[in-house]
C-alpha cells in the first residue's frame, strides 16, 4: 500500500480522526466540522508532513490547533448558557460512580472535564494507541511532559470511574 | 521499591525503556498487593476510556465528509487552492464532458505529480512490542477483572495500538478487476465510486483512477464511468470501467462493463479509441442520456446514491 494521494490517505484515517475530534470537542457535529476543516488544511500544507512520521499524529495536532484557534471560543460562547444544567448533572455523585462503569457517556463526560492538554494526550495514547514518542513529537513537548499529563489524566479517570470501594474484589 | 503511576502506566502501555525496566516493575508488583490493585484499576479504566469511543470508530463516516475531502483541490493544482474551505465550491464545478479520446483522459498539465511516493509501510501507530507482556500482565490482573478479560484488554493495549484500530488500506487500485456482474470489492475503488465527484483523479499504488462521469441507469439506479491507468502516464494498460448500482438503498456498486488493461479478453489492447467506443456503446444501451451535472451528482453523493 503506497497511496500517494493526500485525499485518499486522509479518508482512510477518517474513523480515527473523527474519534479523536469527538473526544476533543465532546460534540459529534462540531467534531465532523473540525475534521473537515482540519483535513482541508492538511491537504493545503501536505508538503509539511514528513512521510517517515505518523500521519495520524500530525493530523491530531492539526485538529487540536484548529480547534483552539478557530472553534473553541465560538463553542464556549454557545455552551456557557448550558453550564447550569451541567452542574446539576454533576451533582448526582452517589449513583454516578456505579453507573459510570457501564455507561460510555459517563466515561466521556469525565474525559470531557479533563483539562484540554490532558484530554488530548489521553485521546492520543490511551484511546488511539500512539506511542509516547509520537505523541511528544506531534505536540512538540518533551516526553516527560507527555507522561505527566497522561498520568494526571489516568489518575483522574481512575478516581472517577475506577470504583475504589470495591477495587479489592 | 517505589513505582509511581507514570511508570505503571508506561508498563501498561508497553512504553518502558527496556527489559530491565519491566523486570523492576514486575518485581515490585510481586511484592505489593496495593500496586497490583492500582495496576488493575488503571488497566480497567483505560479499557473503559477506549470502549467509550469504540462506537465512533465503527460508525459509518458521513459521505458528505468523504466527498468534501475527495473534492478538495490539491495544492498548486488550480488557483484558488489556498482559499479552499467549504467543500461546496471546492472541486465540484468541473463535471467533465466525456472526452472522446484518450489523450484528454491523461491528466496532463493541470494535475500535480502529487507527493513523492513514500515508503510503503507506514503503520499508523507503532509501539515496541514487548514479548509476552500480555501473558505476564494477565498474571497480575486477577480478581474481579478476570484473567481472560484482563488478557483480552492487554491484547488490545498492545496489539490494538500496533495494528491500529482501523485499517482501510487504500489498496492498490490495480486490484485485479472483478468480472462483469461482480460487486466492486476493492475498497479504494468502492469508496471513490461512492464518494468522489466526477473529475477527481486519485493516485494510489502506482495507479491512477479517475471517475469520469455519472449517469442515470435506464433500469433505475446509477452508473459511473472511470478509467484506471498507470501514474507514469505510459499509455499501455489503461482500463475503462463502468460500475452501476441499483436503486435499492443498500445496493453495492457492481462492475457492469470493463475493457482494456492487461489481459483484456476482448483484445482492445491499448487502442484507446476502440476502448472508448466500446464504453460509449455500452452507455448508449444502458444509461439514460447525458451525464449528471455537478449539482445533481453532489446531491446524490450526499445521500449515498439513494434516490430522493
Amino acid at each position: 500500500m503506497s497511496a500517494t494521494d493526500p485525499r485518499a490517505e486522509l479518508v482512510s484515517l477518517l474513523p480515527r480522526l473523527r474519534r479523536f475530534a469527538f473526544g476533543l470537542t465532546g460534540d459529534a457535529h462540531v467534531a465532523d466540522d473540525l475534521v473537515q476543516a482540519g483535513c482541508l488544511k492538511a491537504i493545503e500544507r501536505w508538503h509539511q508532513w514528513q512521510p517517515d512520521t505518523s500521519l495520524a499524529s500530525w493530523m491530531f495536532r492539526i485538529l487540536q490547533t484548529t480547534w483552539v484557534d478557530d472553534y473553541r471560543s465560538r463553542q464556549r460562547q454557545q455552551t456557557e448558557a448550558d453550564s447550569d444544567a451541567l452542574e446539576a448533572i454533576a451533582g448526582e455523585d452517589g449513583r454516578r460512580v456505579v453507573e459510570a462503569r457501564s455507561d460510555a457517556r459517563m466515561v466521556r463526560r469525565v474525559i470531557g472535564e479533563l483539562p484540554e492538554e490532558q484530554r488530548v494526550v489521553l485521546m492520543m495514547i490511551t484511546v488511539d494507541g500512539l506511542s509516547y514518542k509520537e505523541t511528544a513529537a506531534a505536540l512538540g513537548v518533551p516526553m516527560g511532559t507527555v507522561m505527566s499529563r497522561l498520568a494526571r489524566a489516568r489518575a483522574r479517570l481512575a478516581d472517577a470511574i475506577g470504583g475504589a470501594p470495591d477495587g479489592a474484589r | 521499591m517505589n513505582i509511581d503511576d507514570d511508570t505503571l502506566i508506561a508498563y501498561l502501555d508497553a512504553q518502558l525503556e527496556d527489559d530491565a525496566a519491566y523486570e523492576t516493575v514486575e518485581d515490585a508488583l510481586a511484592a505489593s498487593p496495593a500496586l497490583r490493585a492500582r495496576l488493575q484499576v488503571l488497566a480497567e479504566t483505560g479499557e473503559l476510556a477506549r470502549q467509550a469511543f469504540d462506537a465512533k470508530l465503527e460508525e459509518a463516516v458521513p459521505p458528505q465528509l468523504i466527498a468534501a475531502i475527495m473534492s478538495a483541490p490539491l495544492p498548486g493544482a488550480e488557483e484558488g487552492a489556498r482559499t479552499a474551505t467549504p467543500a461546496a465550491d471546492a472541486g465540484l464545478a468541473r463535471a467533465p464532458a466525456r472526452p472522446a479520446d484518450a489523450a484528454a483522459a491523461q491528466p496532463a498539465s493541470g494535475r500535480p505529480a502529487l507527493t513523492p511516493s513514500s515508503a510503503g509501510s507506514r503503520p499508523g501507530a507503532t509501539r515496541p512490542s514487548t514479548p509476552g507482556l500480555g501473558a505476564r500482565l494477565a498474571a497480575w490482573l486477577g480478581g474481579g477483572f478476570g484473567a481472560a478479560a484482563a488478557f483480552a484488554s492487554v491484547v488490545t493495549l498492545a496489539l490494538g495500538a500496533l495494528i491500529g484500530h482501523y485499517l482501510l488500506p487504500p489498496t492498490e487500485l490495480a486490484a485485479p478487476l472483478a468480472r462483469v456482474g461482480d460487486p466492486i470489492r476493492d475498497p479504494a475503488l468502492a469508496m471513490a465510486l461512492q464518494a468522489a465527484p466526477s473529475g477527481v483523479v486519485l493516485d494510489a499504488g502506482g495507479q491512477r483512477l479517475e471517475i469520469r462521469a455519472s449517469f442515470p441507469a435506464r433500469e433505475g439506479g446509477f452508473c459511473r464511468e472511470y478509467t484506471l491507468g498507470s501514474t507514469s502516464g505510459a499509455g499501455g494498460g489503461q482500463q475503462i470501467g463502468i460500475a452501476c448500482r441499483t436503486p435499492a438503498d443498500d445496493a453495492n456498486w457492481q462492475l457492469a462493463f470493463s475493457a482494456g488493461g492487461e489481459g483484456d479478453p476482448n483484445g482492445y489492447g491499448t487502442a484507446s479509441d476502440r476502448l472508448h467506443e466500446a464504453a460509449d456503446a455500452f452507455l448508449g444501451e444502458n444509461v439514460d442520456g447525458a451525464p449528471l451535472d455537478a449539482e445533481r451528482e453532489r446531491a446524490l453523493i450526499t445521500r449515498g446514491w439513494n434516490a430522493d
